[in-house]
């Protein structure tokens, strides 16, 4: 296992005028697990990556590299490899990333930012304050991860259970408040699974074959008859 | 009140009678900070009077209300130059009156105004109305003229895909891979292209750093990048190169404080330099003189398979 860490901190004092908060972030920052990921949502994705590749130049040591993938229009990840071993990525959003089981609004993002808190860190050398969602974007964010791979990912369920600890402590103004950004921002996905034509066609086809058989087997004046009594049953 | 930025691409043409005062004219356009020079084309025209009724037949007055104004042009040289520019901070205004009225850019016309007091021909010491340079009031004129001048997709060249790197727009052809590696490499082990004649012949050619125009200004020997420039600027080199732009990177240059990185591609087994000869000639010319490191952090562009 390499020793080379990058200065959370270090970077962050750089980029604290930027429009930005690093989501469920976790309570060792800037301290991270080697092939970590760190979750950011940004408002101006571009400006954003452009002064964080700037620093890293500066960070970069001889052997190592980044790797800048696009994943998305605005959701890249930029890789610090550390010889040859993924050390962090930078998992960084411009828009809201996208979940198959719960529709969240274009403005959750920037509502986000806007709403951040900051806090002050302090690690060796260096302090600076770091900006990370208010707790109530905090809880809706992690319910949304928790939502989204809890059946692929069962370690997801830290996220419920997290959420489960902190909505006890809140006050009751901030349950409400919890609930209204919830309702407000998000949704239900519409289903749209299809229904295949053959289904219709196969379930007419053997109620027409069903009815043909009885007429032929008791006459219409007959079948008839015992349709009109079980009607008026 | 604060005024929203806006941005949109304009352009300049340089007459043949202000042919003379190209530099200096190009200079002026982008002393403006809020003005990026994207691409410089020398153009000869076959029969200028087509040019200017093409430059003009997107004007907002009828081609002959215009036969005055652009009858000097006629007896003009054929050679014109086309400046493109991205327009950072557009000041969008109304000007002339009925059926004429249209927007303009006031930094546009401020900047054209300027040009033309200094270098339109005089008479009896007073400028002429004989214009040495156009300049375009919104970009359906510039995405016409790119049109006009054999490119394609008009504005669009100019849109770059992957804006965090600064990718420059005549790099979008190499169609570049979603994943960009960033790391050290050597400068003394990279390549470059350069114009060069041969037999008459124009064509690129792929040289060790070092013996490039640039590298041998940096180096001391300016009269080589001089004459570079000269032979190949407008036709061959697109972009916006001069002596003065030179000597200023060279004195306030510094890698590490800029979020630019120099473009390369693999080329056997090194790298090509694809943007930034200029900057990776100064950091070579640096590390000769043991000023700097042999290793700078490069962006390396993949082709997509």
């Amino acid at each position: 296992m390499n020793e080379k860490r990058l200065e959370l901190l270090k970077i962050f004092k750089e980029i604290f005028k930027m429009d930005y908060v690093i989501v469920k972030h976790n309570e060792n920052f800037p301290n991270y697990e080697q092939k970590s990921d760190l979750d950011i949502f940004v408002k101006d994705i571009d400006e954003f990556v452009k002064k964080l590749l700037a620093i890293l130049k500066l960070e970069l040591g001889i052997n190592d590299s980044l790797r800048v993938s696009n994943k998305d229009i605005k959701h890249i990840h930029i890789d610090y490899i550390c010889e040859g071993d993924l050390d962090l990525r930078f998992d960084i959003y411009g828009q809201n990333p996208w979940y198959e089981k719960l529709n969240i609004k274009l403005s959750f993002l920037s509502g986000v930012i806007d709403r951040s808190e900051q806090i002050l860190i302090k690690n060796g050398k260096f302090k600076t304050a770091i900006k990370i969602p208010d707790k109530i974007d905090d809880l809706i964010i992690r319910y949304a991860e928790y939502l989204e791979y809890y059946e692929a990912r069962p370690d997801k369920l830290k996220h419920l259970n997290y959420v489960y600890e902190k909505l006890e402590l809140l006050e009751k103004v901030e349950k409400k408040e919890f609930f209204r950004r919830l309702h407000l921002y998000t949704d239900l996905p519409k289903s749209t699974e299809k229904i295949k034509s053959s289904y219709f066609f196969n379930k007419y086809f053997s109620t027409i074959k069903f009815y043909y058989y009885r007429i032929k087997q008791m006459g219409v004046s007959k079948l008839m008859s015992k349709i009109y009594h079980k009607l008026i049953k | 009140m604060v005024r929203l930025k806006k941005n949109r691409f304009d352009y300049f043409l340089i007459w043949g009678h202000g042919q003379g005062y190209k530099d200096e004219i190009i200079e002026l356009i982008n002393k403006d900070e809020n003005i990026d020079i994207l691409r410089i084309q020398d153009y000869k025209a076959q029969n200028i009077r087509k040019l200017v009724k093409a430059i003009y037949s997107y004007d907002y007055a009828p081609f002959h209300h215009l036969k005055n104004k652009t009858k000097y042009l006629m007896s003009t040289n054929k050679k014109v130059t086309f400046i493109f520019v991205r327009n950072n901070f557009v000041n969008e205004i109304f000007k002339g009156i009925g059926s004429y009225m249209h927007i303009e850019c006031n930094r546009i016309v401020k900047i054209k105004k300027n040009i033309r007091d200094l270098y339109n021909p005089k008479k009896d010491g007073i400028s002429t109305e004989d214009h040495v340079i156009h300049a375009s009031d919104n970009e359906e004129q510039v995405n016409y003229i790119l049109n006009y001048l054999g490119v394609n997709q008009g504005i669009d060249i100019f849109r770059s895909t992957i804006n965090y790197l600064n990718i420059p727009y005549h790099l979008k052809k190499i169609d570049v891979d979603n994943i960009t590696v960033i790391k050290h490499v050597k400068i003394s082990d990279l390549f470059a292209n350069i114009i060069q004649e041969e037999n008459g012949v124009v064509s690129t050619k792929i040289v060790p750093l070092h013996k490039t125009p640039q590298y041998d200004f940096v180096s001391g020997n300016v009269n080589a990048y001089k004459s570079y420039l000269n032979k190949y600027q407008g036709e061959y080199l697109k972009d916006y190169y001069s002596i003065k732009k030179f000597k200023t990177l060279l004195n306030t240059f510094n890698y590490y404080d800029s979020t630019d990185f120099i473009l390369v591609e693999s080329y056997m087994s090194s790298y090509k330099i694809l943007d930034g000869v200029h900057r990776a000639s100064i950091l070579l010319h640096k590390y000769c003189e043991r000023t700097s490191t042999d290793s700078i952090p490069v962006a390396i562009l993949n082709k997509k398979k």
